[in-house]
């Protein structure tokens, strides 16, 4: 309930149409008054409904993309334990087989924990000032890093551009875009990124060549439109992948989109 | 005389495997899992580096740090964890020489242990003129050359390049750079970056893969040491 009280010179009466006049404007601020509560109300759910789905998110990612690296190292660490009639040949294997599930874990620990910096109470990051080419330059790094052998080509406007941003995070949701890419793309072709600028925004476009399945795409666009997602594909860890993506990409009020056509799959992330 | 190292870190398995790591390189290696053990290991032993985790069981890792700094000039590489800028920055500002992040690379490790140890051994701070792969300084002529052609830089240009040379192979923060240049009050990063970016485009042949000014993402920028490679 509100209640309003409006002064008026107290020899005078109210003629009819101003009385008529006054609650015209009552009832309208009443309108605005109830809207705003409205959209308060509903900005506190989808918040919370953000908030419900990073955290179940992040448990599935624990229980079904870390579980299985963890069964293949400790098995395999067991069975070097006790078979000391392997060939050498097969040591070798199961051992480089470890240090790969270790590196894929930790690179799924990365991305957890990149999660964490995201205030959870407002679902929004710590902004600064950050020039797109060193953030492009950490990418580049972490790529050569992890895949030494994939091929990107990367294209950056001449003069420095900023964008308001965690640049940890930006690095990251690219690094993931571009790992899918690598992972699930045709192999032996590079990797395109462009940035550009568009209005007041910042593109970041990573193409591909091949087309993911359709059936898969679908699962993507629901889940890129709507908070209820479903598991693209646990088993690769590309839903993971993606969702921390969006998760991030939404943190920083931008935009994601994914388009396939002409055997190529594209994802652009728009910025401010 | 073989270099001996401090690792303070509490954890057994990573000093088991750091043990092994470092042994084979032929470092003597002393292990203390407590602030406490570090403190007492300073009151017999010298050491030429220490390897300090953050996270300690009875002392906060920056507080010891603290403790280090002020007693002795030998260099310190933090052991952080990813996401921890801040705490990263902190440990800069207050005298790290480096840091690694868990988890890191045998490799990554053992070539910054060799870096802080040459620092430690040719100081650039006193030099006139430090030659780092195909980039000269002369810091009298106040004039940098690359491939012994000169490069034309801009007063602030030339302040931000010479102390990154006086810092070779370290990471310095954004803050450190920002004081030193445009004064202790200075708070604009936006202007530090502009700069930083024009340098590059004049002495890097291929700005996305740099080979002297490299960012340390949400950190600063470290000018990479070649002669420790």
């Amino acid at each position: 309930m509100a209640v309003l009280g409006i002064e008026r010179n107290a020899d005078l009466d109210l003629e009819n149409d101003q009385l008529n006049y006054l609650k015209l404007v009552l009832t309208q601020i009443a309108v605005i008054l109830e809207q705003t509560e409205l959209k308060d109300e509903k900005e506190q759910v989808e918040l919370e409904n953000e908030r419900e789905k990073v955290r179940s998110n992040l448990l599935r990612a624990v229980s079904h993309d870390l579980r299985t690296p963890l069964t293949v190292i400790s098995g395999i660490a067991e069975t070097l334990g006790i078979g000391n009639d392997l060939k050498e040949e097969t040591q070798r294997k199961l051992l480089k087989d470890i240090q790969e599930e270790s590196q894929w874990l930790i690179r799924m620990v990365e991305n957890l924990l990149s999660i964490t910096r995201i205030n959870m109470d407002t679902m929004k990051v710590n902004k600064t000032a950050e020039p797109v080419e060193e953030i492009i330059e950490a990418v580049y790094k972490h790529l050569r890093k992890v895949y030494p052998d994939g091929q990107v080509d990367v294209h950056l406007p001449e003069e420095v551009i900023f964008i308001q941003a965690d640049p940890i995070l930006i690095e990251q949701a690219l690094f993931n875009l571009i790992e899918n890419a690598f992972r699930h793309g045709e192999n032996d072709l590079p990797v395109k990124l462009n940035v550009y600028q568009e209005k007041e925004q910042t593109v970041f476009e990573i193409e591909n060549h091949g087309e993911i399945p359709l059936k898969q795409f679908q699962k993507i666009q629901s889940n890129l439109s709507s908070t209820n997602e479903v598991p693209v594909d646990s088993k690769n860890g590309l839903g993971i992948g993606l969702s921390i993506v969006k998760t991030i990409v939404h943190a920083h009020n931008g935009k994601m989109e994914m388009t396939i056509g002409g055997g190529k799959t594209l994802v652009r992330i728009y910025l401010k | 005389m073989k270099q001996s190292i401090l690792l303070i870190e509490d954890d057994p398995n990573i000093t088991d495997f750091m043990e092994v790591v470092l042994g084979q390189e032929r470092y003597q290696l002393t292990i203390a899992s407590t602030g406490m053990e570090a403190l007492t290991a300073f009151q017999t032993t010298s050491f030429d580096l220490v390897l300090l985790d953050l996270g300690l069981p009875d002392i906060d890792g920056i507080d010891l740090l603290k403790i280090l700094r002020k007693r002795m000039h030998l260099p310190i590489i933090i052991i952080s964890a990813r996401n921890n800028e801040e705490e990263k920055v902190k440990a800069l500002d207050l005298g790290a020489d480096d840091y690694v992040t868990k988890p890191f690379g045998t490799n990554e490790l053992l070539a910054r242990i060799r870096t802080a140890l040459r620092h430690q051994n040719v100081q650039t701070e006193s030099l006139t003129v430090v030659e780092n792969k195909d980039l000269k300084i002369d810091f009298e002529k106040q004039l940098v050359y690359k491939k012994g052609q000169e490069i034309h830089l801009t007063k602030n240009e030339y302040r931000i390049l010479a102390l990154m040379f006086r810092q070779l192979g370290k990471v310095v923060t954004y803050q450190t750079l920002m004081t030193e240049v445009w004064g202790p009050y200075s708070d604009d990063s936006q202007t530090l970056r502009v700069n930083m970016s024009n340098i590059r485009k004049k002495i890097e042949s291929d700005t996305l893969k740099p080979e002297y000014l490299i960012t340390e993402i949400g950190v600063g920028y470290r000018l990479r040491d070649h002669r420790s490679e």
